[in-house]
């Protein structure tokens, strides 16, 4: 009997002893959070990972930008998807997969980058010095205003320079999740007017904090591009034009020769900010020349709007009309013809997210509209875009021309300068433009809060699913 | 006198020593023989006591025993299996005694956690099937050979597939996230289950680890459904637990077993679909309602391009039936032969089995090579040791299915105007072609199961036992994809693996106190310990003339993707129990039990769980008042209370982790991220259920019957809570929420008649309701099955929840649906959706019959289940949405001229122009799901003994069994039982009752003979 008892306790003190470490097992893929930040390049290779949410084809990779064009008046589709054809018809409602996507990852951007910027205070790393921890910082904050200016373009009904905004926006998100709690705590819809305050104040930061050189990831010229396009978006002509000529004057920029340069070359001379690629496999414009590209073996899905194909070729002297449409038979027909998009025709790209023909053509707009308007200013810019496009002197904008017709000279040159990059829906919205037939404030133009936001959220405020 | 206990057990111990030596003259010696009844061989090991007393003995091996008695004492004599007997001792020494089998319920041995129990005691909820009774009618799993046999559990077999799995819900669904099925016992060893409903799953269709044990090995099988039964299983009892005997030697002379069993295997149902003619008459109306009613410019009068690219000549002039193309019958058989000796020394089992079973769909195929020893060898008088090992190899030739193709395309978008071949050496390739899938696409997974446990059994002194017990069960599976040239322009083959070692260790000790008379008390304390490694490994290669599993070398050059998950740590346990069982006088019955668990896949806070039970009981007729009745021979009262819980969460979302080496770069700079935020207050769903039972016997038990309301609240819920993607993270773990699962359980077995014509009827049914109480602030979109189900607070778990569907307006053919509020819109709104049906049903249950008359019997089974709904999730894209798909002849009722009253909608091509939403989710697709089935007949006769003696056999049977025979439903698809294709846990709790293309269970007409010699 006494053995038994010896077997059975020995049994039982065996077990105890060994037991909190039988009971504990890690993963042993991946590092435990609490372990893995130990220097300032661990720091850094997380922020590099906000770069590679930035550049997934649901947002700033493209498809960000082929919705966009498609719910307006730039592009149309030639095959059938439950998500795209909510777009082409404008009834997108809360299961909309592009929206969905874009969402998700625009805030997944801004997550990461909120988690770095916890880092910088509490990681305790030895080795991060004061000025990589403010370049840091600026990327930070440039990234996720980026992510919450181009959510509220979409989610939201549009900036309005004479009304207070008050609108429902997307909520921001400037706290880092740390914790389950953190995840599950609620944040609601910040208004139209909060979201534009903080992302301004955002990048104004930004400005302040990046070096003006910062390789090819964003410099204070691409903070400073960023809030020239939000600016001019909120028809504050004022400061739109002192940060668009701020960039021309200071910022060492040039527009290339060519008008497909920009795309056929990767950080050209014209190019402020680019997500970059490194090869096919490793393709940062996946989604954008997936769309898109039209000289391959099969058909792109999206094609260029006949209207806006019109515009490109009414002048036989505007290289755009000629370098980035093709007219081709559609494979697989017989003798079909379709005009396609030409310009996202490479194996690999970089994203081309700002840049300076944007920016002049911001400068020239601005000018006319600025408190104080500088008309030769605005002819001067025009005549810059139209020079390389059409030849220099092939398309003179008139001395006398008013306020009027050089604001819609400007508008003109803007939609065939920057076609299929994804602006004109804000644009129509900007110049309270009717948006394919839908007036620019239509609740169908505005994406619905996507699913994966009311799951956390069932009380959040849906927008309207019609007029 | 004041004893304390040690001197208690001393005196105790003196009395065994002292009493053999001194012949009192107040005592006598009594021996004799106990043999069987019915053969008159010696019965050893049965028990022989002096009522009363504490004097005993056992017989031996010649069934001889001898025992010291006070005269005028009454022996008891009991054996397991055997009716009691009782002699009172007048004058005679010799005593020989006969024992007959029980034939009643009661007698019967129904192992427990850990242990035995007579049923007569039992004061849990426990349904025990024999191994016969699963094995009676062709089964590919167990599982299946459990449906309509005992109340309150649930089988749901996904398919008719070879090989195809099934869910086991026991009194309902007890989780949401965490796994929904009863943990699985075989001798003792918690065995791999693919708990995460992830097992096998490729291109539509779901396997299941449970092929690999062969039905024909298992004795019996025990489920134990209440807290007081499965609190002993701590943390992994909340679902319920099946215990699974296997066969152990037990015959005294050696004997053979041979079966064999061939069949034809058939779908239950065959769908109806348009023909060409057809399908091209309703294009074109198509078409023209919406040149007639929709917007746009559309030309009435013109063709519009037939899909696939055919003319309308060719499309006239084709008429392919993809569906009989998929299907045939399939011819399926079994061999099992089998040696069992257990007498002397050694019992031995030792068992190989081969099954070959085709499915209704071509080139779908489970073959199945398993073998099993089990031995136990009586070292000593006091110990003995055995082992049971198990070996299975599988392969499964598996076609796709559901959305992934094969059927699931030939009743879609295989139209019936296209031609399966252009010309003589090219398949038509210009839209779906399953039949050119098919054919150059190769999916055969390989599977390899080892399950095996060594075990000492040492008896010290007399009552207790102590049984050391070490287990391991490896289970891995190969999944081989190979695309043809034809397919692809470069040949794909892919090799993905999944293993699982999973390693059990346990000591128990059981001891049945010596006690003062009237008094049983047992002690069970224990400990075990469990571990699981998993590992996974994936290959890919281009350009290979083979899949992958023909080769013995494979070129480097062709590799396009490696990965290897070496077999590693994944989760343990470590647990204590303990149990006493008390009786008194074998009248008032008692039983508690505690067991303490701690797991790897707990936070750190919450390491360890207590889930204690207990259970009373009073067997009534066992008072003075009821001894005498002769209607009621028995009566027990019963009630149990007891937390149990659920540990099957995924093993590490405790952790908060972090990815280094990722290999993605960005602009050639590396990237770490988070993958996972840290929760260590992670820990198991928590359930406390009770019982309140009554079990009856009448005419001498020879009707016999059980009655039980339980109510379980499950609490802790472990939830993938979905956050608001604005935070960055899609979900997270948290155990919020709270379920609660009540019902009424009523089986009764009735021996109608028992002469020479026997008559026996088994009844079971089960009631559950299902309530979600809680979700946290999940919204209804939150938590989702594949389908359309979802899970809301305040219904059953789930729900339907779509838009309501009014009535078709004659005058234009569109849909009018209901908003929310209840008024009548044409406008399909998602946001009008409200819960509209459930996929569980309010009851079901089984009624078996069985006949026997001279050797001949007949028994038929049939099962039913009433209250659930079915969601057809491509019903909307059958009827009606013709672009691109056949269509169900349910279509040609549809609207067609103003004026038409139907419930079918007006035909469109595009959505856009007609205004009629063809993606929506509504109850037009929403059906009762009820049915009564007849689930199985067998029509079977034994030789008789003259017969079978001029063969040397002992035994010798022919039979004929049909399964799925005939179906009663409402249900206009294809098979009331089904289940949809699942990824994860979450969606196989809530997507029973969902169907997309999904197909149909198997119809089978077997014979077979059984050889005994």
């Amino acid at each position: 009997m006494k053995m038994n008892k010896i077997i059975i306790i020995s049994a039982v003190v065996f077990m105890f002893s060994g037991c909190e470490n039988f009971l504990t097992i890690e993963p042993t893929n991946e590092v435990l959070t609490t372990e893995a930040i130990n220097s300032a390049e661990d720091i850094q290779k997380t922020l590099i990972s906000a770069y590679d949410v930035m550049r997934n084809g649901n947002y700033l990779g493209g498809n960000m930008w082929t919705m966009g064009d498609l719910v307006s008046d730039n592009s149309e589709k030639d095959f059938s998807d439950f998500g795209w054809d909510q777009i082409a018809q404008r009834s997108m409602n809360l299961f909309n997969i592009q929206g969905r996507s874009f969402w998700q990852n625009a805030y997944f951007s801004a997550e990461r980058v909120n988690y770095v910027m916890y880092l910088l205070d509490h990681s305790g790393v030895p080795d991060l010095i004061e000025q990589e921890r403010q370049r840091i910082e600026g990327e930070c904050r440039f990234i996720r205003a980026v992510a919450h200016f181009e959510l509220v373009r979409f989610f939201a009904l549009p900036f309005e320079a004479d009304s207070n905004n008050d609108q429902p926006g997307i909520p921001i998100r400037l706290k880092p999740v740390v914790d389950i709690a953190a995840a599950t705590k609620i944040v609601d819809r910040a208004t139209v007017q909060m979201v534009y305050d903080s992302v301004i104040a955002e990048l104004e930061l930004a400005v302040d904090l990046l070096p003006g050189d910062n390789g090819t990831y964003a410099s204070s010229w691409a903070a400073k591009a960023y809030l020239a396009r939000i600016y001019f978006q909120m028809n504050d002509f004022d400061r739109a034009f002192s940060y668009a000529s701020d960039i021309i004057i200071n910022g060492g920029f040039a527009l290339n020769d060519s008008v497909q340069e920009r795309f056929a070359t990767t950080n050209s001379g014209e190019a402020i900010f680019e997500l970059q690629s490194t090869s096919a496999g490793n393709n940062s414009a996946g989604a954008l020349v997936g769309n898109y590209r039209q000289n391959g073996a099969g058909n792109p899905g999206f094609h260029p709007s006949a209207d806006l194909v019109n515009q490109a070729i009414s002048d036989e002297n505007d290289t755009r009309g000629q370098r980035f449409y093709n007219t081709r038979f559609i494979s697989g027909t017989e003798g079909l013809e379709r005009t396609y998009c030409a310009k996202y025709d490479y194996d690999y790209m970089n994203v081309p997210v700002s840049h300076l023909a944007e920016i002049i053509l911001i400068r020239a707009e601005s000018a006319i509209d600025k408190s104080s308007p500088d008309l030769p200013q605005a002819i001067s810019d025009l005549q810059m875009i139209r020079d390389r496009a059409y030849g220099e002197g092939n398309k003179i904008v008139p001395g006398n021309s008013t306020a009027e017709e050089l604001r819609n000279l400007c508008q003109f040159e803007r939609r065939l300068e920057l076609a299929m990059e994804g602006n004109r829906l804000h644009d129509l919205k900007r110049t309270k433009s009717e948006v394919r037939g839908l007036p620019y404030n239509s609740n169908r133009t505005v994406w619905q809060i996507p699913d994966i936001e009311q799951a956390g959220n069932p009380d959040i405020e849906m927008n309207p699913s019609s007029d | 006198m004041s004893l304390n206990k040690t001197h208690y057990w001393k005196l105790i111990l003196l009395l065994f020593l002292v009493a053999p030596l001194s012949l009192s003259a107040q005592t006598q010696v009594i021996t004799g023989t106990v043999t069987e009844a019915a053969t008159g061989e010696p019965l050893p090991g049965v028990t022989v006591i002096s009522k009363g007393t504490t004097m005993g003995a056992v017989t031996d091996f010649d069934g001889s025993y001898s025992i010291e008695i006070v005269p005028g004492a009454t022996l008891v004599f009991s054996f397991v299996g055997f009716s009691p007997q009782e002699v009172r001792v007048n004058d005679q020494t010799l005593i020989n005694v006969q024992l007959g089998e029980s034939t009643t319920e009661l007698d019967e041995v129904i192992v427990v956690g850990y242990g035995t129990q007579r049923k007569r005691n039992l004061t849990g909820s426990i349904a025990k099937i024999d191994g016969s009774q699963i094995t009676e009618t062709p089964v590919s799993t167990f599982a299946a050979g459990l449906q309509g046999k005992a109340a309150g559990v649930q089988i749901i077999q996904s398919n008719g597939m070879a090989g195809a799995g099934s869910a086991i819900r026991i009194r309902g669904v007890g989780s949401i996230s965490a796994g929904g099925d009863p943990l699985i016992i075989v001798d003792g060893i918690p065995i791999n289950q693919d708990q995460d409903g992830s097992y096998g799953v490729r291109r539509g269709a779901n396997t299941s680890a449970m092929a690999t044990i062969n039905p024909n090995d298992i004795e019996s099988l025990e489920i134990l459904k209440d807290a007081s039964a499965a609190a002993i299983y701590g943390s992994r009892g909340a679902n319920g637990v099946i215990l699974i005997t296997t066969k152990r030697g037990k015959s005294k002379e050696a004997s053979w077993d041979f079966s064999y069993r061939a069949g034809m295997v058939q779908e239950t149902k065959r769908l109806d679909f348009l023909n060409n003619t057809e399908w091209l008459q309703l294009h074109q109306e198509a078409y023209e309602n919406d040149a007639i009613y929709g917007s746009g410019n559309l030309d009435a009068g013109a063709y519009p391009d037939l899909p696939g690219g055919v003319t309308l000549e060719e499309a006239m002039a084709t008429n392919t039936d993809w569906q009989d193309l998929m299907l045939h019958n399939g011819f399926s058989q079994e061999a099992n032969l089998s040696f069992n000796k257990g007498s002397d020394k050694l019992k031995s089992y030792v068992g190989i089995s081969y099954s070959d079973q085709d499915s209704y769909l071509m080139g779908n195929n489970y073959k199945r090579l398993s073998g099993r020893a089990n031995l136990e060898y009586q070292l000593t008088d006091h110990m003995s040791a055995g082992v049971n090992f198990t070996q299975a190899f599988g392969v499964n030739n598996r076609v796709e299915a559901s959305w992934a193709g094969g059927l699931g395309s030939a009743q879609s978008d295989a139209l019936p105007i296209w031609p399966v071949w252009t010309d003589e050496s090219t398949y038509f390739d210009a839209g779906s072609n399953p039949v050119r899938s098919r054919d150059n696409k190769e999916i055969k997974s390989f599977e390899n199961r080892s399950l095996g446990n060594a075990y000492l059994n040492y008896r010290p002194i007399d009552g207790m036992i102590i049984r050391a017990d070490y287990g391991l069960d490896y289970l891995s599976l190969d999944e081989n994809y190979y695309e043809n040239e034809i397919l692809r322009s470069v040949p794909y083959a892919e090799s993905r693996v999944n293993r699982y070692l999973s390693e059990n260790g346990k000591v128990v000790g059981t001891y049945d106190l010596n006690m003062p008379e009237n008094h049983y008390l047992q002690i069970l304390v224990g400990t075990e310990f469990n571990r699981t490694k998993k590992g996974n490994a994936f290959l890919s290669y281009d350009g290979l003339s083979d899949p992958i599993y023909k080769y013995d070398a494979l070129p480097d050059s062709s590799l396009t993707r490696e990965e290897d998950n070496p077999l590693v740590m994944s989760n343990s346990f470590v647990s204590f129990f303990t149990r006493i069982s008390y009786n008194y006088k074998g009248k008032y019955l008692f039983s508690g039990s505690m067991r303490t668990d701690g797991s790897s896949r707990f936070g750190e806070n919450n390491k360890f769980g207590y889930f204690p039970a207990g259970s009373v009981g009073w067997i009534v007729t066992e008072e003075e008042f009821l001894e005498k009745s002769t209607l009621l021979s028995f009566l027990k009262l019963k009630a149990s209370f007891g937390y149990t819980g659920n540990a099957e969460i995924p093993d590490l979302i405790q952790w908060g982790t972090t990815n280094i080496n990722n290999g993605i770069t960005y602009n050639n700079d590396s990237i770490i991220f988070r993958t996972n935020l840290a929760n260590p207050n992670i820990t198991w769903e928590r359930t406390f259920s009770y019982d309140l039972g009554l079990e009856f016997g009448l005419l001498r038990d020879r009707i016999y019957g059980e009655l039980t309301y339980y109510n379980k609240r499950t609490e802790n819920m472990l939830l993938q809570v979905k956050t608001q993607a604005s935070s960055g993270w899609a979900i997270v773990y948290d155990n919020v929420g709270e379920m609660e699962n009540k019902g009424v359980e009523f089986m009764i077995k009735s021996r109608n008649l028992v002469g020479d014509f026997k008559w026996t009827t088994d009844l079971n049914i089960g009631f559950n309701r299902n309530k979600v109480l809680d979700v946290g602030t999940a919204s209804p979109d939150a938590l989702a099955g594949t389908g359309d189900t979802r899970v809301i607070k305040g219904h059953p778990i789930g729900v339907n929840y779509l838009v309501r569907f009014s009535h078709v307006d004659p005058a234009d053919g569109m849909p009018v649906f209901f908003t929310k509020e209840g008024e009548e819109t044409k406008v399909y709104n998602v946001e009008d959706r409200v819960v509209v049906g459930k996929p569980y049903p309010d009851f079901i249950g089984g009624i078996n019959n069985t006949m026997s008359y001279r050797g001949f019997d007949l028994s038929f089974l049939f099962n039913f289940s009433y209250g659930n709904q079915i969601y057809d999730d491509a019903g909307k894209r059958l009827v009606g949405r013709i672009n691109g798909w056949n269509q169900s002849r349910m279509v040609l009722d549809r609207w067609r001229q103003p004026g038409d009253i139907t419930d079918i909608p007006r035909l469109t091509l595009d959505g856009a122009l007609s205004g009629i939403e063809t993606d929506r989710n509504t109850d037009e697709f929403l059906y009762d799901g009820s049915y009564l089935r007849l689930k199985q007949l067998t029509f079977g006769y034994n030789f008789p003994e003259s017969v079978v003696q001029k063969m040397h056999v002992k035994n010798l049977r022919l039979y004929f069994a049909a399964t799925n025979l005939l179906t009663f439903t409402k249900y206009p698809g294809s098979d009331p039982e089904i289940f949809r294709d699942m990824e994860n846990v979450m969606q196989k709790n809530l997507s029973p009752s969902v169907t997309y293309l999904t197909p149909p269970q198997a119809m089978t007409f077997n014979v077979g003979l059984n050889v005994t010699f």
